[in-house]
């Protein structure tokens, strides 16, 4: 039995298809939905790694929240958000410069 | 993540990115059916009262609801949504999946698990080309690669935690059938309702494919059931004539072109002895369905690459029964779309029971 011949507009397993009339549109959703799962997955480690701490009597609530960064932790943190910043707009320059 | 009953103990490696990406996965594909779907809903209404349609039935087809809502924003954005969680749903897998690559596969081909039932497998089985389809964009398809099963069952687990695969078994008449047949298996699911339902029968699954049948048998033995797997197509079983008192399919068809439907139809009257039943489960035919609700589900025919989707859902499935020879056919339908969380009963929506006098 063979394989019937595809209607037009079909994509094929894998096929990036455009849904939004604005292409870059559509780029800025994925974006955004691959930002989220990002997000998700530091909320969901975050909420691990304290209740690993709570348990062990490491960690006491509102701790997290009083803490002040020390100068030298204020400039790993700008250095960790500036490359976390440059990650995702990398990944929009890849989507709209794609052949 | 919603856990599902159905789960199988795989040794995957859930460590926690894997296990959150999959959780996200999941948290979108209820988003999708929770927020999005009602909110086409809404756009549909709004767009038909403007027209001045008394109901939601009013237009005559599903091109005409296309005109009203295709261009609608929230149609579009459900349609990418839709989308973008399906392939969301395939890249983490395929991470974890990656992950314990060799531990899964050497898992897989472990013949020695305390199984009560049998694995058959045919290396030299000549696959229908339409097997091969990719269906619902499963990265190397049902069969493509030694974890085709283990993706399919575990996609399964994620986009329908709560999904009643027994659903077929529990609509069959209670009965002491001999030998019972269910094709199409997959990765098994459907056949251990039966195998539970049943438990004198012997039970048999078949599949095209091997890696869906070696996940089958590892599930079984798992649940401590002693099913018998073959590789074969439904179109050629190589059972015997009447050997069967019950054949079943469980969503099945809807990815079959029609002359392979009307092919497994008349296999299952071969194989079924006189009194036996064939029982059919899948989704619901366009017949039963409002020109709005065609419309919203002939997006899994393109965008959720289900190229027979729209061609079993026109199919007189009934009609193609009474031609093979079967007397007395009865269809059940129900509820056409079912909810994310809310197929724990009534699924599938399409049931039909055919008896060989």
């Amino acid at each position: 039995m063979a394989k019937r011949p595809r209607p037009p507009g079909w994509g094929v397993p894998g096929d990036w298809q455009q849904y939004f009339k604005d292409e870059s549109a559509q780029h800025l959703a994925e974006m955004a939905v691959d930002l989220a799962a990002a997000v998700w997955v530091a909320i969901d480690r975050q909420q691990v790694l304290e209740w690993l701490l709570e348990s062990r009597g490491q960690l006491a609530p509102g701790e997290i929240e009083a803490f002040k960064p020390t100068p030298e932790q204020e400039l790993e943190l700008t250095a960790r958000r500036d490359e976390f910043l440059s990650q995702m707009f990398q990944t929009f320059r890849r989507a709209l410069t794609k052949p | 993540m919603q856990h599902s009953t159905n789960s199988t103990a795989s040794p995957l490696s859930w460590s926690q990115p894997h296990r959150a990406r999959l959780d996200f996965a999941q948290g979108l594909v209820k988003q999708v059916a929770s927020i999005f779907r009602p909110s086409v809903d809404e756009a549909w209404q709004k767009a038909s009262s403007k027209r001045g349609l008394a109901s939601r039935s009013a237009p005559k087809n599903s091109e005409e609801v296309g005109v009203l809502l295709d261009d609608a924003a929230m149609v579009r954005f459900m349609r990418f949504m839709r989308r973008k969680s399906q392939d969301f749903k395939w890249q983490a897998q395929i991470a974890l999946e990656a992950a314990s690559a060799p531990d899964l596969e050497r898992w897989l081909e472990n013949d020695d698990f305390g199984f009560n039932g049998t694995l058959e497998l045919n290396p030299d089985l000549s696959i229908p080309d339409y097997y091969s389809e990719g269906f619902h964009h499963q990265p190397d398809g049902y069969a493509g690669s030694p974890l085709s099963g283990l993706s399919y069952d575990l996609g399964l687990d994620i986009s329908f935690p709560t999904l009643q695969s027994n659903g077929v078994a529990l609509h069959v008449p209670q009965t002491d059938y001999k030998r019972i047949l269910d094709l199409g298996c997959g990765s098994g699911r459907s056949t251990e309702g039966y195998a539970t339902r049943f438990s004198e029968a012997t039970v048999w699954g078949i599949d095209p494919s091997e890696p869906m049948l070696r996940l089958a048998s590892k599930r079984a033995a798992e649940r401590g059931l002693g099913i018998n797997f073959r590789q074969a197509t439904a179109e050629q079983t190589k059972f015997p004539d009447g050997y069967f008192g019950l054949v079943s399919a469980t969503i099945l068809f809807h990815e079959v072109p029609k002359e392979g439907s009307r092919k497994i139809i008349g296999e299952a009257f071969r194989v079924l002895d006189h009194g036996g039943c064939l029982a059919i489960g899948d989704e619901l035919p366009f017949a039963s369905m409002d020109a709005y609700e065609q419309w919203y589900d002939q997006w899994q025919t393109v965008h959720n690459n289900e190229p027979y989707w729209e061609e079993f859902k026109s199919l007189d499935l009934a009609k193609i029964c009474k031609d093979a020879g079967f007397e007395r056919v009865e269809v059940r339908t129900g509820d056409r779309l079912r909810h994310f969380a809310d197929l724990t009963s009534g699924w599938p929506p399409f049931v039909l029971l055919a008896w060989k006098e």
